[in-house]
């Protein structure tokens, strides 16, 4: 019932809101220029030993400038006991670093998110833990129109007991078909996302993701498996499904 | 129905002569990493009055489009829509209805520099931001120029073995920026649009 409901409300913001570009489990430092709003979600559910975890944003970005970009996302969460509004996160990507060539791009971007406590409590921070968290990143991207590569590298605060983690992510992406506009684009991406605990700790995670992009829409599909996992055994992540879909204005 | 068939020509004609009066602009855009860089990019674009054939060529960097000729685009504008969208155009060609080419060639060399400078240098809109950027980054020597158009302060960096002060302030005036020492002549202050007339008497009053 839980995946049904977030099934509808993913293809209600396929028909209600705009595309956007890559990566599908990472951030990128390219942004769409001055005063564009995007609309967008990347149902995030995760299955564990005790069943499904769903959480399903509406993700509401704007960029006041050419180089900043601000975003509300609010999160339907469930998990095999619970379900309502997860945590609000509030967002800000700031571009500290552009250049540009024929055909690529290479830009850095300090980026922040934080977390409010206004969900409920899951035992999985990417879901819902009714608990303050804080990340600080940067990210950076290297776009050409045969392949993109991006990283981000920051420091995730979480209160309630969990433990604070380094984040390290690494993302290729593929394009498929010849680059063309009005877009119309098949991409494969391969990337890995990481969690490093000052115990010495780790979580390596491993996705694979393809998208669809036509004209505004794009849809995200990718499947992220772990690679190496230091988890409690009862919120052990045995793999997570993204479903995704963006518009832009 | 001769008469109809008459007023159909005449419209027809009239239709033409009409959609000739467009102005075509061609710019070379860096950054266009991917097509969504390319639709950020004609977004950003939608808002000109009357644009009209928009092609973008992702390999090439070739972005083109039409524009009546009564809207009177400048190169300044492409240059600072092109910069609001998020990326670097390198050349901007507009090809006028009446033949006449206006063309802003936006590559610089690379150059080692050695000195910092700030002085004010009169504007008022992002235009007078583009040009004036242009004009310094134009001159031999000069590395880096960013224009405020809040505080009027151009911040620059140069090589002094290559050029001076004076020199950029005469490369600015040439444009029709007056600085608080190099002041353009009227005929260039009267040459740039009417968006970036600012008032010459203000701004030196505020100066003082």
């Amino acid at each position: 019932m839980k995946y049904i409901a977030s099934l509808i409300l993913a293809i209600f913001i396929i028909q209600s809101s705009f595309a956007q570009g890559p990566p599908i489990t990472g951030d990128k430092a390219i942004m769409l220029g001055e005063g564009t709003i995007i609309v967008k979600t990347l149902t995030r559910i995760i299955n564990t030993k005790e069943g499904n975890y769903v959480n399903a944003p509406l993700m509401l970005h704007y960029l006041p400038k050419s180089n900043m970009l601000v975003a509300l996302h609010i999160p339907y969460a469930s998990s095999p006991t619970e379900s309502g509004l997860g945590d609000l996160t509030a967002r800000m990507k700031y571009q500290i670093y552009r250049k540009d060539q024929r055909g690529k791009s290479h830009r850095i971007a300090l980026k922040s998110v934080h977390w409010l406590p206004t969900g409920f409590k899951t035992g999985i921070p990417d879901i819902s833990i009714d608990e303050y968290q804080t990340l600080f990143s940067v990210i950076s991207g290297y776009e050409t129109l045969k392949h993109g590569i991006g990283t981000e590298v920051g420091y995730r605060y979480i209160g309630g007991g969990f433990p604070d983690f380094w984040v390290v992510n690494l993302g290729f992406g593929l394009p498929l078909l010849k680059q063309v506009y009005p877009v119309n684009q098949l991409n494969l991406y391969f990337e890995y996302d990481s969690e490093w605990f000052s115990n010495g700790e780790k979580n390596i995670f491993y996705a694979q993701g393809i998208q669809y992009a036509r004209k505004r829409i794009t849809l995200d599909l990718a499947i992220q498996i772990p690679l190496v996992r230091n988890e409690l055994a009862a919120v052990r992540r045995d793999y997570t499904l993204f479903l995704g879909a963006r518009y832009s204005y | 129905m001769k008469n109809l068939l008459l007023i159909m020509i005449m419209s027809i004609l009239t239709g033409f002569t009409l959609d000739a009066q467009r102005d075509i602009v061609t710019a070379q855009v860096d950054g266009l990493g991917c097509p969504y860089c390319a639709y950020g990019l004609e977004k950003k674009f939608k808002k000109v009055k009357g644009i009209k054939n928009v092609k973008i060529e992702i390999e090439e960097g070739i972005f083109t489009f039409t524009v009546p000729s009564e809207v009177d685009l400048q190169v300044e504008e492409v240059d600072n829509r092109v910069d609001l969208a998020g990326y670097t155009a390198k050349s901007i060609e507009i090809e006028r209805a009446d033949g006449k080419v206006d063309k802003m060639e936006l590559e610089y060399a690379d150059v080692e520099t050695n000195k910092t400078a700030e002085f004010a240098v009169y504007g008022i809109c992002n235009m007078c931001k583009s040009r004036i950027e242009n004009a310094a980054r134009k001159t031999v020597g000069v590395g880096e120029a960013k224009w405020d158009k809040k505080t009027k302060i151009l911040k620059l960096k140069y090589n002094s073995e290559q050029t001076d002060i004076a020199t950029i302030k005469a490369a600015l005036a040439k444009k029709g920026h007056d600085t608080e020492d190099t002041k353009a002549t009227d005929v260039a202050y009267e040459n740039l649009p009417a968006c970036c007339a600012y008032d010459r008497d203000d701004l030196k009053e505020r100066a003082h």
